[in-house]
């Protein structure tokens, strides 16, 4: 079996995100700009610090202690990150939740995340004061920095816990990622060093903080590069993506992250080109989802006349298992054919990984960002990482050097960059039709567009508006077909369980 | 200036567009999400193609209140005056 490897990782600088933060320092130079519309709040290394120490006051005074996780459920704003480094200077565990574009149905929101705050058991949580009213999960709610400092503060060890990341498991089975201050500060760095970026580059995210990509890849990078970020809200992208743009274009930007649905989304929406300049953006990097070599094209060719290069188009893979990293491309990768379709590289691997793929085809990913374990779940820890090598659950090959993939976490659905386990779409739409609970099967055909087959005793009218209903209600997630079939007509193994392969050839 | 009727028609094709739903079966009372399967991020395409479409400006704490037909009707109506 060979084994791909990136380069040398160079030593990093520091070895915890706190010593990070202390290192951006400066009284007058802006690291961080927050974007609401108009809006615009600037904060420098030092009075970032000083607001990160007023959080870490608040929140020892609630009782939080070294170790503990604090869940942080809020928008993309400086709460968000003035709270997570105050963790950092507690030597307390931050644990992001997924904000909401809406908050209409917060309750719902709030239920779905349940199971996840249960196996985290966070002494606190951090949120808005609207949503602090609704005493989330029976928390302690913290919900503004102290306005002194705290002092007296614990400098986390290498091996501590840097935060908690969430992954898309199954809503009934989440799973904490614990990336520890050393796997955080070499994932970034790691990224950085396969970017070539330093202190000249400009950052613009408007990634969910919550999220790995956002989190990791938007905020910690140029942390550790030490470059300016500017920040908006994901809301915000999706209402008026040419903001985006328009903030590369005005700031400069030069490393600007976003999943391929992003750039179709631009490509489709922004036709009105007067005054963007996005000559000076030299990674357009497009993660967390498959790369459709149809977007590369259609976004290149778009912006053309605003001096964007097709090359800055990068297509990169990363998971939260490995902190984030994994292969970049160089804007170069030959497209492979592969059972009839295209498929577009995601480069090599990054300084310090190495990959390779085992015999059933799966990736196998090792370096020095790998996760720690599963948060309260060895069983699942045993199974991801064997002997060193961190088991993805995605399917590649490699091919002149380079990583291509084939299937993303098997029977994993993903719409919009979101992802979800099948196994919950099926449950709630089996009880949206009153099936057995095993009445019902999930997966994404060819086009990874999501279809829901549910068994039913009886010819049912509104089938597809039950299920839709249901889903979208539950999970968020539209079906764009429901089929309806007769008792027993699921492929499923002798011992009853679901063939989802045999359900994409049969209904798709 | 457009008619309050053209404005609606234009809304409930831009929203036909999106959805496949026939612009004459989408009634004021449907709910974006649950009657019409629009995702937060198919809501906020919907909003930013109706900010486009009718050259408003649509800040983020209104569009995240908008759930269903009647309140997209009464933010377009609110913006055209």
């Amino acid at each position: 079996m060979s084994i791909l490897a990136g380069d040398l990782l160079n030593p990093a600088p520091v070895s915890t995100l706190r010593e990070a933060l202390d290192r951006i320092g400066g009284k007058s130079d802006v690291w961080l700009t927050v974007h609401a519309g108009v809006n615009r709040q600037t904060f420098g290394g030092a009075v970032l610090s000083r607001l990160a120490r007023c959080w870490a006051r608040s929140l020892r005074e609630a009782g939080v202690q070294r170790g503990d996780r604090v869940a942080l459920l809020l928008p993309n704003d400086i709460p968000f990150v003035a709270a997570f480094f105050g963790c950092q200077y507690l030597g307390a565990v931050p644990v992001p939740l997924a904000w909401p574009v809406s908050l209409l149905d917060l309750n719902r929101v709030l239920d779905s995340l349940g199971p996840l705050v249960a196996n985290a058991a966070p002494r606190v949580i951090v949120t808005t004061p609207a949503v602090a009213s609704m005493k989330p999960f029976g928390l302690p709610a913290v919900v503004a920095p102290h306005p002194v400092p705290a002092r007296g503060l614990v400098a986390p060890a290498k091996d501590d816990p840097a935060f908690i990341q969430y992954t898309s498991g199954s809503l009934g089975r989440p799973r904490g990622v614990v990336i520890t201050q050393q796997a955080a500060v070499a994932s970034a760095w790691s990224m950085g060093q396969a970017l070539g970026v330093g202190r000249q580059d400009v950052g613009v995210s408007w990634l969910p903080l919550f999220h790995d990509m956002g989190l990791v890849g938007g905020l910690l990078c140029p942390l550790l590069y030490r470059f300016p970020l500017h920040l908006m809200s994901p809301g915000e992208f999706l209402l008026h993506p040419r903001r985006w743009l328009r903030l590369i274009s005005e700031e400069k930007g030069t490393v600007a992250t976003a999943p391929d649905f992003a750039y179709a989304l631009c490509a489709r929406r922004v036709k009105d080109l007067a005054g963007l300049d996005l000559s000076s953006w030299r990674h357009a990097l497009s993660g967390s989802e498959p790369v459709h070599r149809s977007t590369l094209d259609a976004f290149a060719e778009q912006f053309a006349p605003t001096g964007f290069s097709a090359r800055a188009l990068k297509p990169v893979y990363g998971l939260a298992e490995n902190t984030l990293g994994v292969c970049f491309g160089d804007g170069e990768e030959p497209d492979a054919e592969w059972q009839g379709r295209t498929i577009c590289s995601v480069g090599r691997p990054i300084p310090g990984m190495e990959v390779q793929i085992s015999e059933s085809g799966e990736v196998l990913v090792r370096g020095p960002s790998r996760m720690t374990v599963y948060f309260r779940d060895p069983e699942a820890t045993a199974r991801t990482v064997r002997d060193g090598w961190l088991h993805t659950g995605d399917l590649g090959f490699i091919c002149d050097g380079r990583l291509y993939l084939t299937g993303r976490e098997k029977d994993l659905v993903i719409q919009n960059g979101r992802k979800f386990h099948p196994y919950d779409i099926e449950r709630i739409a089996a009880a949206a039709v009153d099936a057995m609970p095993n009445g019902a099967a999930a997966f994404a055909d060819a086009d990874e567009a999501l279809v829901v087959v549910v068994e039913t005793r009886e010819q049912l009218d509104d089938v597809e508006k039950r299920v839709r209903g249901e889903l979208m209600a539950a999970l968020g997630v539209r079906p764009s077909r429901v089929v309806q079939v007769g008792l027993g007509e699921l492929p499923r193994t002798s011992s009853g369980k679901l063939r989802r392969n045999a359900c994409v050839e049969r209904f798709t | 200036m457009i008619t309050p009727q053209a404005q609606e028609d234009r809304v409930r094709q831009i929203l036909s567009d999106l959805t496949n739903v026939p612009p004459a079966d989408i009634r004021a009372g449907d709910r974006l999400r649950e009657d019409l399967g629009l995702d937060s991020v198919g809501s906020m395409e919907l909003l930013s193609m109706l900010a486009e479409e009718f050259d408003i400006d649509v800040e983020m704490e209104e569009a995240a209140a908008v759930a269903d037909v009647a309140g997209l009707m009464a933010l377009a109506r609110r913006h055209l005056g």
